[in-house]
């Protein structure tokens, strides 16, 4: 989403992201004990993977560089303002939606995760996404609870 | 867009509002049960629990569902059940091990037997040493000649570090002074078929599991821990009566649930374990898997557990017996 | 084998036949394979928790009638799994993800009902082939499931990450990068053999480790619904003229090859410990794009790419049932649900199980076949309501996507971290895709991760720290040798070839 920079910039970005992710790692392991290959412990494993890792991400960094514009033609369309924004809304009446759960029930929080969601990529008029969400929390609902799947209980019941 | 804020603040204000909202323990149990077993299926804490599952179900009246989380020797899927809710909905569904073995032998371990109160203890079952037949040895004389003139050349597999088979085979060592190496898998079952498939030499469980494949001739059973020999199997010597009575642990389950769970919760489980024990059927079950009921309140499952932790300790400590 | 035994067989059939067929197990049966659909093509919400949820009412049913219920829902969910993968490109069950990269690609060429076409017919031939496995071979097979020890599965399991991480799409550097990131994703939580926490942070919620549910629905769902709901709506949706609703002959003419592979792949990994449906469709997928004259089509809607792992991951829970049945050893959790309606009716699978009770035995074997004849009756009029479904505008859609995903990941273990778990993938797969970075390799390596580190460290300890036990032991060996020339031969082919043009050429006067 970020600028349309040169594509082997954003390369560039994430190799040197996973190259962080492999040292801290390889550090973190470290502290655990890794043994030796006839008694190997616990941090064996992973302290061997962050090592890959940093060699490999390494490699991705130095081929950014010379690669640039080789490969990765960047991402294809990279969205207008409208479209990351809708995104922005969803993720955020997601997270949002995964509290309400625990505290509303099923039925209203999913209720107004639909209005919103329905709502955020086709406007549509007030009551028509009203009764859309009722019908599909209710339709959900029973659904769930025929194949007896488990729902968080909240103060309204379901 | 202004719509959309106005959601949201509906949303936050809801939110707020359930905040408020307590839990009610009064009409325990309204929703399903989870069990969590810490061992992979097949194992004795498994088959114990799959037996009383539709029994206890019926009587709580609510669905019990069984998870399996292995890993750890079993550690994982205790400290999962030490973390939960103290609700009374999610149960820890385990052998002796997870409690009394492992937390004598696993120095940094996230829980600790304090983190749980006792539902009760239900099944008994017995363990055995086995080996794979076309081995050079039938029986445990010849095993251990040949274990002492090739000092690290057998392998056994475990149900896991600190588990009971680990430690009944980590005893035997010690008892015939024995260098075995060991392997420790996820659970009875990945150990049973390393043994069936001769990746290890030996394995120990208890007879439920393992008595299918002895009686279909692809085990032999060497030596067994229970405190005198077993009904169906009476040519297997004890440890015992070979002279090491403080090499005899053996596999029981039992039902737990987090600390700080309400008295009247873990009242209603008990007596609803207690009454699936006195089941006929279950009780019949039971006996066909190979394994015994033994019911235990509470505080008989608590005092068994303090004095087998502290025994399982003085050994530790007595023989470094170390994970 | 001798005239007896086969005169024994062919009764044996006809007498589980007999069993299967009673109205009563023929009822369980079919009530078993319709929820075992729904179950399968609701994303997330998985074939164990199902049944066991359901597994105190076949109480009261005979052991062979709970049986047969209990394992229609278990391959009527693999059935169902690819429609929701095909239709919306979020896997219905975690073992349908492979049918998302082909699957869904048709669907947006119009090619839908082809695609739920291939998946049923090819999960009835596998379905087939498995029960006609089970009664022919199930005791020698189970021995030969014993020969895997823990350097076999390491063995194999290198093996089948090398045939992904190299298959995967476009950069094989950055394969390789997600491939161990995902290894190492796996080892999040305690450690599987002492129990030290690593890499938890002190999160309570991390001690446990990253779900698979979460992780699948997070990659391949939640992130697919955020790049569709970006490129705005137009691009999100297919074309809208669908072009028939089952496969044409030429499409039958590519996929028998894949559903035949698919099988046999399928079905003897299945006997494997531990190897679930999951990883023979991916490695089914792996092999069918190495094998293919047309690689490049793979990922753009090619039909071998559904008819493959379709056929290997319905084959593999027919597979898995042989050491069940023969061992007592549940190879997997739903295994192990099987089990315990073993055991509460007092039967002990095992070696004694086909002649002490051959009713329970024959009866499940062939009901499975009767099961899979129903799905096929089921499944194949539904095709042309679901691509009704695609004419849905995607507006409308996408909520219901995104909630049946939460809901799934709620659903394994009740937890809303799992939720939050899901939504962070969403994320993480949202941006992989826009760097170009395959998710597949990163999935595959964190299934198979857990059994990785466990078996690498077992062979250690067997060996006493020796590594050339991997060589020593035959099958292992052979299947390092093989994840070896997978490596080596992109380097080596293009060099073989130049040499020898190099040489054609000078010979050319």
């Amino acid at each position: 989403m970020r600028g349309r920079g040169r594509p082997g910039q954003h390369d560039r970005w994430v190799a040197g992201f996973l190259l962080l992710v492999g040292l801290l790692s390889a550090f973190e392991a470290r502290g655990l004990t890794v043994g030796e290959l006839g008694r190997p412990g616990p941090g064996f494993f992973p302290f061997y993977l962050a090592v890959a890792l940093s060699i490999v991400s390494v490699a991705l960094l130095v081929r950014s560089f010379h690669h640039a514009g080789l490969e990765g033609t960047a991402a294809q369309g990279s969205g207008e303002q409208s479209g990351g924004n809708k995104i922005i809304w969803t993720l955020l009446a997601l997270f949002g939606y995964t509290f309400a759960l625990d505290h509303l029930g099923f039925l209203v929080a999913t209720f107004l995760l639909m209005l919103i969601l329905f709502r955020v990529v086709e406007l549509r008029r007030w009551p028509a996404a009203v009764a859309g969400s009722l019908a599909t929390s209710l339709l959900a609902y029973g659904l769930f609870k025929l194949l007896q799947i488990r729902l968080p209980p909240g103060i309204w019941g379901p | 867009m202004r719509q959309m804020t106005l959601v949201s603040l509906i949303v936050l204000l809801l939110l707020a509002l359930g905040g408020s909202w307590a839990s009610d323990q009064s009409d325990y149990p309204n929703r399903e049960i989870e069990f969590i077993i810490p061992f992979p299926p097949a194992g004795p804490a498994d088959t114990a629990a799959r037996i009383i599952q539709p029994r206890l179900s019926a009587i709580l009246g609510v669905p019990i569902v069984l998870i399996n989380k292995p890993g750890g020797g079993g550690a994982l899927g205790a400290d999962f059940v030490a973390r939960g809710k103290p609700d009374g909905y999610r149960v820890f569904a385990t052998t002796n091990s997870t409690l009394t073995i492992i937390t004598a032998t696993q120095p940094d371990l996230p829980y600790q037997l304090n983190n749980f109160a006792s539902v009760g203890s239900y099944i008994v079952d017995l363990g055995v040493i086995t080996a794979r037949p076309g081995s050079s040895w039938k029986t445990l004389e010849q095993l251990v000649d040949y274990a002492k003139k090739n000092p690290g050349k057998l392998t056994y597999g475990s149900a896991g570090q600190g588990t009971v088979s680990f430690f009944t085979m980590e005893l035997f060592k010690l008892s015939y002074g024995l260098d075995i190496a060991h392997v420790p898998f996820q659970g009875t079952a990945p150990a049973k078929t390393a043994v069936l498939g001769g990746h290890v030499d030996l394995a120990s469980s208890g007879f439920a599991s393992l008595a299918p494949s002895i009686r279909a001739g692809q085990l032999i059973p060497l030596v067994t821990t229970a405190p005198k020999r077993v009904a169906a199997f009476p040519n297997v010597p004890t440890m015992a009566e070979k002279g090491f009575p403080e090499a005899s642990v053996n596999i029981w389950m039992g039902l737990f649930v987090p600390a700080k769970t309400p008295n009247e919760t873990i009242d209603k489980l008990t007596k609803a374990l207690e009454k699936t024990m006195q089941d006929a059927a279950v009780a019949s079950a039971v006996e066909k898997a190979g394994m015994l009921v033994d019911y235990r309140d509470p505080k008989a499952t608590r005092k068994l557990l303090e004095s087998e932790h502290e025994a399982v300790k003085q050994a530790v400590k007595k023989l470094g017996i170390r994970g | 084998m001798k005239g007896g035994d086969k005169m024994d067989l062919v009764q044996s059939v006809l007498y589980g036949f007999s069993v299967s067929l009673e109205p009563t197990n023929l009822a369980a049966c079919f009530a078993g394979v319709l929820i075992g659909t729904l179950v399968g093509v609701l994303p997330g919400i998985g074939s164990v928790v199902t049944m066991s949820l359901l597994f105190p009412v076949t109480y009261t049913m005979s052991a062979t009638t709970s049986l047969i219920m209990l394992a229609g829902i278990y391959y009527g969910a693999m059935y169902g799994g690819s429609t929701t993968s095909i239709l919306v490109n979020v896997p219905g069950e975690a073992a349908s993800v492979v049918t998302c990269l082909d699957g869904h690609q048709m669907a947006r060429r119009g090619r839908a009902g082809p695609a739920l076409g291939i998946a049923a017919f090819g999960s009835f031939i596998a379905g087939t082939f498995g029960v006609v496995g089970i009664m022919l071979l199930a005791p020698p097979l189970a021995s030969i499931a014993l020969r895997f020890g823990p350097p076999e599965i390491f063995g194999l399991l290198i093996l089948g990450f090398t045939m992904v991480t190299f298959l995967a799409r476009g950069s094989k550097l950055k394969a390789a990068a997600m491939a161990i990131l995902g290894l190492f994703l796996g080892t999040v939580g305690l450690d599987p053999i002492v129990g030290t926490p690593r890499f938890t942070f002190r999160s309570v919620t991390l001690m446990d480790g990253l779900g698979l549910v979460p992780l699948i629905m997070g990659l391949f769902g939640v992130a697919e619904v955020l790049l569709n709901i970006e490129q705005g709506l137009q691009q999100g949706v297919f074309e809208t003229r669908i072009k028939g609703l089952l496969p044409t002959r030429q499409d039958w003419k590519d996929s028998a090859g894949p559903v035949a592979r698919g099988s046999l792949l399928g079905f003897f990994l299945g006997i494997l410990p531990g190897m679930g449906t999951i990883i023979p469709s991916f490695i089914s997928y792996g092999v069918e794009r190495r094998i293919s004259k047309h690689p490049e089509k793979f990922g753009a809607g090619a039909i071998e790419g559904v008819a493959g792992p379709e056929s290997a991951n319905n084959a593999a829970t027919a597979g898995s049932m042989i050491p069940l049945l023969t061992l007592g050893i549940p190879p997997n959790v739903v295994m192990a649900v099987l089990l315990g309606a073993f055991l509460v009716h007092g039967v002990q699978p095992g070696p004694l199980l086909m002649k002490e009770h051959p009713e329970i035995f024959w009866g499940v074997i062939t009901s499975m076949y009767v099961g899979n004849a129903m799905l096929l009756v089921l499944n194949l009029p539904l095709i042309g309501l679901w691509v009704q479904l695609l004419k849905v505008p995607y507006g409308i859609l996408f909520p219901l996507i995104l909630l049946f995903c939460v809901i799934g990941a709620y659903s394994v273990s009740g937890n809303i971290w799992d939720i939050i778990t899901m939504l962070a993938f969403g994320v993480v797969g949202y941006l992989m895709k826009k760097f170009q970075y395959d998710p597949v390799p990163l999935l595959l390596a964190f299934v198979l991760g857990r059994m990785a580190e466990e078996s690498l460290r077992q062979s250690l300890l067997l060996s006493r720290g020796s590594l050339m036990i991997f060589l020593w032991r035959p099958l292992s060996g052979a299947f390092l040798l093989s994840a070896l020339v997978l490596i080596l031969l992109p380097f080596v082919v293009p060099r073989v070839k130049a040499a020898f043009r190099m040489v054609n050429q000078r010979n050319q006067p």
